[in-house]
């Protein structure tokens, strides 16, 4: 892997994110090991890998909530455990694992999320009405969470990353379990977003997704970078054709797909 | 049928259920590492110890009260050891005995219901949970072989069985029963709060049974000090807590009528309270919700009442709406509001006079424990909802003062409510006055040290049946009562020139000089509460990282 490209931040503006060297154990286990990766600014960046990979863990790292071992953190120039606050205040977060209070309505997590990110409560319950409209869930508001679909919690959650405007946004897989419809219209408005200069850092396991909307990738393997860039510089780099796609990268990145013969009496 | 699979029959299925459910508990009591070695080790000698430490105080008081039997010190000592022993001891076994694990995780397979109460049943008595009443009664036996009384060393053991199946019969019964209530949302909370009745009814019941047969079988007359550590201790032993509703509703027929109508009683107030809070505190963004559930609002308001302008208001209004919705919460709010209502019922069942300074200081002391688990543990509490405050860039003073604003006002308003009880027993209002002012700086202490442990010694929880239990070793489960407990010590220290003063109020005639000292009181707590604020804040800050890895991570 060309520690180069995986440096070098290719969005419409300024570094945003930068990782150097940045690792993290658990125990015996490496988690994330000395990753290297720099995101531009306005830039739709897709975060790939398998179960395990360590995807959630870096993403984590970057939002200020896990402690690297060892290495470097920069989000807008800043580390986040030196300057926590202003790191958070500008940053949304989608984690894997919902960050929603079930008990409270899709109403009320919006304009809780809103005042925790220092908006006044007009202000707040306004963008949590337009948010609501935004993502289907108007009809929805008055219920709580806890009767919420899983796609329903994954747009509340979204709504509740999204009420302060963030300038840099992390998504942890936020399309499972989300109708094609809302996907396909939650995908424009991010879109136009990072056209404004919002930048965002994508993880999902969707490679037709993550072909179809990030501008740059980066394949995650047992916590290293395996692959990044654009995918027609990721063809070039493994050898592939121009109709290889993301899939055929990312198999060719981390290794061949599960061996059918490892239990051969599930398909005798 | 494929190669190598078979029927499975009904032995084997509880063969491997049991031995399924003895993994999860004993690793989870555990624990690892020497602290937490140590720490069960510690909790067991002491348990082991409490037995005969609690018949050498009872002895003693007897011999005080032999002498001065009005006096309100040897009633504060007795107090404070029957207290002491129940907390040691039920809420351990308590918060422990549930943490085995889920049973609705096996729904889908084909075992018998009937398998998984016997199992889950057998395993609850064989589990590490059993250890801490096993360690009481063993200290028994050896106060009652020291004393020669051989034959009551042989019957505790029988004893100690009784009480176990007792008690994991009724808690089993409660979790497999209520937790399938958990299933239907909307069934779970209109059966709420009368399972959560049942629940406590059944424990109150299973402890009468136990109670009286543990006392028949091992402090029947035998020991002279055991069974004069009885006599004193025994009945606070068993009332304090409300195990035994029998004694203060009466023996004749009436007495089951008695209890139906105190319990409707207060569940109504209760139900009446919480509506009008709720009317109150939600009555803007309520409106809007509802609006949402018809279709798209108008419009949001776009004036904040000035209410909503203090910072700290937010997190007190979440806080408080999770309290009245959800079953874990409002589970064990009824054990706060129900325990301090029965203690007063006791402690002033055989007459008011001479109890002065045992029930001003006692009833904030027992109020505040029984806020504990909410007040010391709050951060876990949040469960998921945790990384959304630990993302945000609130200032953390304002969470943890949201947090504490709530549960003081929760405390102060239990204690309103036992003060008016106080006043209608005769007590002048201005002595329930000079109570609320030392409550409160009693109060701000302990919810500001509360903060602190919180932030060092938090505990993950993870529901189980309709409770919150910590996943936490024996031993640190032991350390963080332990350090509650030393709370309560440090409030007394701390505040003894606002709890001295109170009782000096007693004796003041001038007007003047209570008008003056009151607001003096207030302002000692708050600047206390303050100072352990802002150290709460600091911390919080540093320690995030580690809190998010100790509280989310590690129970999802």
């Amino acid at each position: 892997m060309d520690e180069a490209a995986a440096e070098q931040g290719s969005g419409n503006g300024g570094e945003v994110v930068r990782f150097d060297k940045l690792t993290r154990t658990f125990g015996d286990f490496t988690a994330v090991d000395s990753l290297t990766l720099a995101v531009g600014e306005g830039e739709f960046f897709g975060f790939l890998g398998p179960n395990g990979a360590g995807k959630s863990t870096t993403i984590k790292m970057a939002a200020g909530l896990l402690k690297p071992t060892s290495g470097t953190i920069r989000i807008f120039g800043l580390d986040p455990y030196r300057h926590p606050m202003e790191v958070k205040a500008n940053i949304g977060l989608v984690p894997e694992e919902l960050a929603l209070y079930e008990r409270l309505t899709g109403f009320e997590s919006l304009v809780f999320s809103g005042r925790l990110y220092g908006l006044d409560a007009a202000t707040a319950r306004r963008r949590a009405v337009d948010l609501l409209g935004w993502l289907g869930l108007e009809e929805d508001g008055g219920k709580l969470v806890v009767d919420y679909s899983t796609g329903m919690k994954k747009k509340a959650a979204l709504g509740c990353a999204l009420i302060h405007r963030p300038r840099l946004l992390f998504l942890d897989e936020p399309f499972s379990g989300v109708d094609p419809l809302a996907v396909r219209g939650i995908k424009e408005v991010l879109h136009q977003m990072t056209r404004e200069g919002t930048t965002i850092f994508f993880s999902s396991h969707v490679m037709e997704l993550v072909e179809r909307v990030c501008t740059r990738v980066a394949i995650l393997h047992k916590g290293s970078v395996k692959a990044v860039g654009t995918l027609a510089e990721m063809r070039s780099a493994f050898g592939l054709d121009a109709s290889a796609t993301l899939e055929d990268i990312f198999v060719r990145a981390v290794g061949e797909p599960m061996a059918e013969e490892s239990a051969p009496w599930l398909t005798a | 049928m494929a190669d190598g699979v078979r029927g499975g029959g009904r032995p084997d299925r509880l063969r491997v259920l049991l031995k399924l459910q003895l993994l999860i508990q004993w690793r989870s009591a555990r624990g690892r590492g020497m602290a937490a070695a140590l720490g069960m080790g510690v909790m067991l000698l002491v348990m082991g110890s409490l037995a005969v430490g609690a018949g050498f105080a009872g002895y003693s008081l007897t011999e005080a009260f032999a002498q001065r039997a009005s006096g309100p010190a040897p009633a504060l000592w007795i107090g404070g050891a029957g207290l002491l022993a129940f907390f040691l001891f039920s809420g351990l076994f308590g918060g422990g005995a549930g943490s085995g694990f889920d049973v609705s995780r096996l729904f889908h397979l084909p075992v018998a219901a009937g398998e998984m109460v016997l199992a889950d049943a057998a395993a609850r008595v064989l589990g590490p949970w059993s250890l801490p009443p096993a360690a009481f009664f063993a200290g028994s036996m050896l106060a009652c072989a020291w004393e020669g009384h051989p034959a009551f060393v042989a019957l505790l053991p029988a004893a100690l069985m009784l009480w176990l199946l007792q008690a994991h019969l009724v808690l089993a019964a409660g979790d497999l029963l209520l937790f399938n209530l958990r299933r239907s949302r909307r069934l779970m909370e209109a059966a709420g709060l009368v399972g959560t009745g049942l629940f406590v009814a059944l424990l109150i019941f299973q402890n009468y049974l136990a109670t009286r047969s543990v006392h028949g079988l091992a402090f029947g007359g035998a020991l002279r000090w055991l069974t004069g550590a009885w006599g004193v201790l025994g009945p606070y032993l068993l009332l304090l807590p409300g195990l035994s509703a029998v004694s203060w509703v009466g023996a004749g027929w009436w007495a089951p009528f008695r209890l139906a109508a105190a319990l409707a009683e207060a569940a109504g107030l209760l139900a009446l309270g919480r509506l009008l809070l709720v009317r109150l505190m939600e009555r803007g963004a309520a409106e809007t919700g509802r609006r949402g559930r018809a279709g798209r609002p108008e419009a949001a308001r776009t004036s904040a009442s000035p209410l909503e302008r203090l910072a700290i208001w937010p997190f007190c209004v979440k806080d408080f709406r999770y309290l009245t919705r959800d079953p874990y919460l409002k589970t064990a709010l009824m054990g706060i509001l129900l325990y301090p209502f029965l203690w007063v019922l006791i402690a002033t069942g055989h007459g008011f006079d001479g109890r002065g300074a045992f029930l001003h200081v006692g009833l904030p002391l027992i109020l505040l424990l029984s806020f504990s688990h909410l007040s010391t543990n709050h951060l876990a509490v949040e469960r998921e909802g945790l990384l959304l405050l630990i993302g945000s860039p609130s200032p953390r003073w304002r969470l943890l003062a949201g947090k504490n604003l709530l549960l003081m006002g929760l405390y102060l308003g239990v204690t309103a409510a036992v003060e008016g009880y106080f006043i209608w027993r005769g007590m002048k209002p201005g002595a329930a006055a000079d109570d609320l002012v030392m409550a409160f700086s009693m109060g701000m202490i302990y919810f500001g040290l509360g903060n602190l442990l919180s932030l060092i010694m938090p505990m993950p929880v993870a529901p189980r049946g309709r409770r919150l239990v910590p996943q936490v070793s024996g031993g640190k489960m032991f350390l963080v009562m332990l350090a509650q407990f030393a709370m309560l010590g440090a409030v007394l220290v701390v505040d003894l020139p606002v709890i001295l003063g109170r009782l000096a109020l007693a004796h003041v005639a001038s007007p003047l000089l209570v008008a003056a000292a009151l607001p003096a009181m207030v302002l000692y707590g708050a600047l206390i509460y303050a100072v352990l604020l802002a150290a709460a804040s600091r911390l919080m800050a540093s320690r995030e990282p580690a809190l998010y890895e100790a509280l989310v991570r590690a129970s999802s």
